[in-house]
């Protein structure tokens, strides 16, 4: 229960803080540039929402506890009969909640558009945004947990190179075609051990087709939330134990 | 029987750096009993703060043995199911609105359904905040600020407050309305643990007190008992003239009679000799209880001095 009166007081929080406007504008800049754009729009919009969302979930991982503790609330909340985990878990669940919501607007605008424009929209478009929620918490968790060992900046640049994008040789050359070879094994380096770290990015990305085709959306959904919230949870017991050795 | 809620004994803390160590409590004891308004003062940098996080169990003690609610060490979780703690600056979610801080606070504490409605309006009403509840915290002042700091503490009835200088920073109508609250919360037997350097707040609101200084304790006891042992003499006596060297320091007193204090029944003696030899002659000697202020600045001074 103290774990959901955290979570619940986290979302209240976030949707009233500047982030909540910020995230309102982008969709309605995306929905502006959807209906811009005509057919191209599901392919364009959607890997524009699946970026804002990957970088939201950064963001909120590495302030989500940095925040509180620059403020002294964290310390305030720790007055009372709650754990450090319990509050570390209750807020994770509750900026998991505000990207929940902010990606079921992102799904409303695509379909509101998709339909304006009679363009064709499967279903699996529209939930699209929606079942990225589980990589969301782990990378959310990620860089959550790094902030506690490493500068902010560098928890985000870490949660970052968790992206897909960075994890084959080619799809470093496709984002960064001039890069210096010595930059480019940098890069290609530390994705690597990223995603080894962060399995459920990785995992996802990669193989959720082939999954899908050998076991179903559905059941491949599950496994991959079931396996995203254990990874989740691994990285609030890191968290937790960083936080327990400082003075707060 | 003893009947004490928090009891230190030789107590040190020691802060490390790279650099230097320092030692913020040095051989610390004292003891606080249930229904005590205790308030530990100390100028800023005694080392105050230190000792309350040590209690609190928010920072560890480097030595010595510390029990509160009758537990050596109890865990952060145990400790604050039963206490409360309002920091020098209360930290407060300024986005909320004051009902759903302390609603949030309530919940953390396991109250919850009716029980932490009525414990709401309860509390709001006590700290006179029922009617900006339902504003948001950053528009209010710090008086209310800080009220809402004691709210949050007392909402779910703890055994123990811990206030770290509460009144700081307000103004003279805010203070007041602080220290009334907190009288009240004590005349309703909770028992109180205020850090402060306010003497006079102190003296108003406390029955026991500990002196810290440099992070070791001057002097710890009830209050009536440390002004009364340190009482003075007040001496009313007549002079044919105006008082001499040797009577300097004298002041007027009504009746056209002098008066001065002295520290105890030898230096009376004394004193009565030099008036006799002036042609005067002492009419009243009557024990004075000294000002917590005097007695706090003799206790430290005492310390520098040996």
């Amino acid at each position: 229960m103290k774990i959901l009166a955290v979570a619940r007081f986290t979302l209240l929080r976030l949707s009233r803080s500047r982030y909540f406007f910020a995230g309102a504008f982008i969709i309605g800049l995306l929905a502006a540039a959807t209906f811009a754009l005509g057919d191209l729009w599901v392919s364009t919009a959607q890997n524009l929402a699946r970026m804002i969302l990957w970088l939201m979930a950064i963001w909120l991982g590495i302030s989500l506890v940095h925040a509180d503790r620059a403020d002294g609330t964290l310390r305030s909340t720790l007055t009372r009969p709650i754990s450090l985990l319990e509050v570390i878990i209750g807020k994770l669940l509750g900026a998991l909640a505000y990207l929940t919501l902010v990606a079921a607007g992102f799904t409303a605008l695509l379909l509101l558009a998709a339909w304006h424009e009679g363009a064709a929209v499967s279903w699996r478009d529209a939930v699209y945004q929606l079942h990225l929620l589980p990589v969301h918490l782990a990378v959310m968790a990620l860089a959550m947990m790094v902030a506690q060992f490493a500068p902010r900046f560098m928890a985000g640049i870490v949660a970052l190179l968790a992206w897909d994008n960075f994890y084959t040789a080619e799809s470093i050359n496709r984002l960064f075609p001039k890069l210096s070879p010595t930059a480019f094994d940098v890069m290609h380096g530390v994705a690597r051990v990223v995603h080894l770290v962060c399995p459920p990015t990785s995992t996802f990305y990669l193989s959720f087709k082939d999954f899908t085709v050998l076991h179903g959306v559905g059941d491949t959904y599950l496994l991959l939330l079931v396996y995203a919230a254990h990874y989740a949870l691994a990285c609030c017991l890191l968290a937790a134990w960083a936080l327990n050795r400082q003075e707060l | 029987m003893s009947d004490a809620v928090i009891q230190l004994r030789g107590v040190s803390k020691r802060f490390a750096t790279r650099r230097a160590e320092t030692l913020a409590l040095d051989d610390v004891s004292f003891e606080v009993q249930r229904g005590d308004v205790f308030g530990l003062l100390g100028a800023n940098g005694a080392g105050k703060t230190t000792a309350m996080r040590c209690i609190l169990g928010l920072t560890h003690i480097s030595g010595g043995s510390l029990q509160v609610l009758g537990r050596e060490r109890p865990s952060r979780h145990e400790l604050f199911a039963r206490t409360a703690y309002l920091p020098e600056e209360p930290q407060l979610f300024i986005g909320a609105t004051g009902r759903e801080h302390l609603a949030y606070f309530g919940r953390l504490s396991a109250l919850d359904g009716a029980r932490l409605q009525t414990r709401l309006d309860e509390t709001l009403r006590l700290v006179e905040l029922n009617d900006a509840a339902d504003r948001r915290i950053g528009t209010y002042s710090k008086g209310m600020k800080q009220r809402l700091g004691i709210a949050a503490a007392i909402l779910a009835e703890p055994e123990i407050i811990f206030l770290d200088e509460p009144t700081r920073g307000l103004d003279p109508v805010g203070s007041k309305r602080v220290r009334d609250l907190l009288a009240n919360l004590a005349a309703g037997g909770a028992t109180l643990f205020i850090n402060s350097h306010l003497l006079g707040e102190v003296e108003r609101l406390c029955n026991r007190v500990g002196i810290l200084d440099k992070g070791r304790v001057r002097a710890a006891g009830k209050l009536a008992d440390l002004l009364g042992e340190n009482s003075l003499l007040a001496v009313r006596f007549a002079l044919p003239g105006e008082p001499g060297q040797e009577l300097a320091g004298a002041e007027r007193a009504d009746g056209g009679l002098w008066k001065t204090t002295v520290p105890d029944t030898a230096a009376l003696a004394a004193l009565s000799e030099k008036i006799a030899a002036a042609g005067g002659r002492v009419v009243s000697a009557q024990a004075e209880r000294i000002a917590l202020e005097d007695y706090f600045i003799r206790a430290i001074g005492r310390e520098e001095q040996a």
